[in-house]
């Protein structure tokens, strides 16, 4: 099998460490204090974000990271695209060692990320930005302008080419970051949570294009990490569930949804989810896993889900539970397993909570 | 094992250039954006000049006898001060600057995982620094020769002057590498560090940028030795208003201290330097956002 990624017992650890107030303004006494937490520095303990991770990408693959914030996703690719140094373990992409030959790894890779990290300047426009990145990796004027006219269309920006990235909205700004990571083609394509912060339009275009051109058309072998367990089904050939920095699983989203085997399970849509009510459902003697995740935080609405063998002898207790609880039940349906599911069965927690 | 034709290509210099000229670009776009900042920083410079000027006037005469091997001229002794203090000052701090720039800006992953790495970026905005200091440097000579009638032009050794501050920018470099491995090595986060903080207090103590040093007593010299501005100020002042030759063996000291210096600071600023980035590859802080 011909591997793009390969990554071998990878481990990440950090150290827990007070923050610097950001924009404090200390002046030139600020390097006491950076002294001061250096010291402390050296007592804190360490976070093990990427543990002992193992996995293989076959070129050409869509493949999805998926866990909940903090499981350990944006680590693990931030150490596969060379701007981590893990602590332990290596991972070779596309041929090239990640610790020996970074150089050359960078030169396969393009990496687009979510939020703020990716430095935009403020002073050129959304087209001389993207102008801006085609040069610094040597694309030719024409090539440029033709890319840029391409990927402006897919991320609905053409409208906005001229203006500057502080007069569009956050939501622009991030399809701004896509554009520049559509603008570079490489064998490989690391997206941190691409869609996060987009409107469903934009969100289903991207995906779209991603699907279509970047994995369909062009064969790019692309790592997508999200915590949209959505987007990965629609998404992905196969997808890993990370948790607390290990992969807890690996495959196609159908054998990961196998592992629920023919268990029932519950979806019941109620208001006023609250800790309590998921404490007291868990603790029932045939519920086997329980998670909830909240649509609309002022009535605390949302949705509960429920794991059992025997869903006709807990159905009616979870929904006395609730009423006691002073919920009001919208919705009762037997649900298609999801990878939420799959997620829950393995760590015994919801994917979002 | 890779998809021929498809990997980015290895940077090469034209690109490598246009990248540095890029930033620089955009730094100047920066600095002259905000008119009235703008006008601020180059009417500082006139103010700067003005208070050094009377100041020197009213202590002339006590400055009168150390000041023989300059050629006795306290304003010209003082413009000059702080005109080569812009271009040492922008050797020591600009290396910090930049990393700052790079790490508040979020530009260093961006730059790290491109072809042309972060010192592409970092070589943009220290080049603006210098650009700044230039800009100083000129401002300063001008007012100094045309209204405070200060005496360089017939006899002065430019070539001297130029080679001397050469050699102390390469020493200062050094020093401005070390200060800038703070950032990462010592945390050092905040626009300021222990390094800069504590040279620039020694400069402007006992290197010579404001007074000579032979009004300052035995101690506080010996420090001014250990700095390489001071020969540098020295061999520069010395060549400009006494208009001292390469053969000089007062130049002859001050160029061989500063080419000394540069043989330790350098490669301990590279070594320091290079300790940093690979602290921050590991620590995951070449972004704020890690």
């Amino acid at each position: 099998m011909d591997y793009a990624i390969e990554v071998l017992n990878l481990t990440k650890k950090f150290r827990k460490v007070k923050k610097i107030p950001t924009e404090a303004g200390f002046g030139d006494a600020h390097w006491i204090i950076a002294l001061g937490l250096k010291l402390k520095f050296l007592k804190a303990q360490e976070i093990v974000a990427v543990d002992d991770v193992n996995l293989k990408v076959e070129k050409g693959e869509l493949f999805g990271l998926l866990g909940p914030n903090g499981a350990g996703k944006t680590t693990l690719i931030k150490c596969l695209s060379t701007l981590l140094i893990p602590d332990g373990g290596t991972a070779i992409i596309n041929g090239y060692d990640v610790l020996k030959e970074p150089d050359r790894v960078k030169r396969c890779i393009n990496l687009v990320g979510s939020g703020h990290w990716i430095g935009f300047d403020w002073g050129l426009t959304v087209r001389e930005n993207l102008e801006f990145f085609a040069n610094l990796y040597g694309l030719k004027p024409s090539l440029a302008r033709e890319r840029i006219d391409e990927v402006l269309k897919v991320v609905d920006l053409k409208d906005k080419e001229k203006e500057v990235p502080t007069r569009i909205s956050s939501g622009m700004r991030q399809r701004m970051i896509i554009a520049k990571g559509f603008l570079i083609r490489t064998p490989i394509f690391f997206m941190d949570e691409p869609t996060v912060g987009l409107d469903p339009v934009s969100a289903r275009d991207i995906r779209g294009y991603i699907k279509d051109k970047l994995s369909g058309e062009l064969s790019e072998t692309i790592v997508l990490t999200t915590h949209y367990m959505q987007e990965a089904e629609q998404l992905c050939d196969r997808v890993a569930i990370m948790d607390k920095g290990k992969i807890v699983a690996c495959g196609s989203c159908q054998e990961l949804k196998d592992m629920i085997g023919k268990r029932d399970v519950i979806e019941i849509e109620t208001v006023n989810i609250g800790d309590k009510l998921i404490d007291e459902i868990g603790k029932m003697d045939l519920v086997e896993n329980v998670a909830s995740h909240i649509d609309d935080e002022v009535t605390s609405t949302g949705t509960v889900r429920v794991h059992t063998d025997d869903a006709e002898s807990v159905l009616p207790m979870v929904l006395q539970s609730i009423e006691k609880n002073g919920g009001k039940v919208l919705h009762v349906s037997a649900s298609q397993p999801t990878l939420e599911d799959v997620f829950m069965k393995l760590t015994g927690r919801g994917l979002v909570e | 094992m890779s998809k021929q034709g498809f990997e980015v290509k290895k940077a090469d210099w034209k690109t490598v250039l246009w990248a540095v000229w890029a930033n620089f670009r955009k730094a100047i776009m920066g600095w002259t954006f905000f008119l009235p900042n703008f006008i601020m920083d180059l009417a500082g410079i006139i103010v700067n000049i003005g208070i050094f000027y009377f100041l020197a006037t009213f202590t002339a005469s006590a400055m009168g006898p150390h000041l023989a091997r300059y050629g006795g001229n306290y304003a010209a002794y003082i413009v000059l001060g702080i005109a080569f203090n812009a271009y040492l000052g922008a050797s020591l701090n600009s290396f910090y600057n930049s990393y700052c720039m790079g790490y508040w800006g979020c530009a260093f992953e961006l730059y790290a995982t491109s072809p042309v790495g972060i010192k592409a970026f970092m070589a943009g905005s220290i080049l603006f620094d210098y650009f700044i200091s230039t800009i100083s440097v000129l401002f300063y000579i001008l007012f100094g020769v045309s209204v405070f009638s200060i005496g360089i032009g017939k006899g002065s050794d430019f070539g001297v002057a130029l080679l001397a501050m050469l050699l102390g920018m390469a020493a200062v470099i050094g020093i401005g590498l070390i200060a800038a491995s703070t950032f990462t090595l010592l945390n050092a986060k905040q626009w300021s560090n222990p390094v800069t903080w504590f040279v620039n207090f020694l400069v402007g103590l006992v290197s010579g940028v404001y007074f000579p040093l032979d009004v300052l007593p035995e101690w506080a010299r010996t420090i001014g030795y250990l700095l390489p501005q001071t020969y540098a100020y020295d061999a520069a002042r010395i060549a400009l208003l006494s208009g001292a030759s390469i053969t000089n063996p007062l130049i002859v000291k001050d160029l061989s201290e500063l080419i000394l210096f540069s043989f330790v600071t350098i490669p301990a600023g590279v070594f320091f330097f290079k300790r940093s980035l690979r602290k921050a590859e590991k620590d995951g802080t070449l972004s704020r956002w890690s």
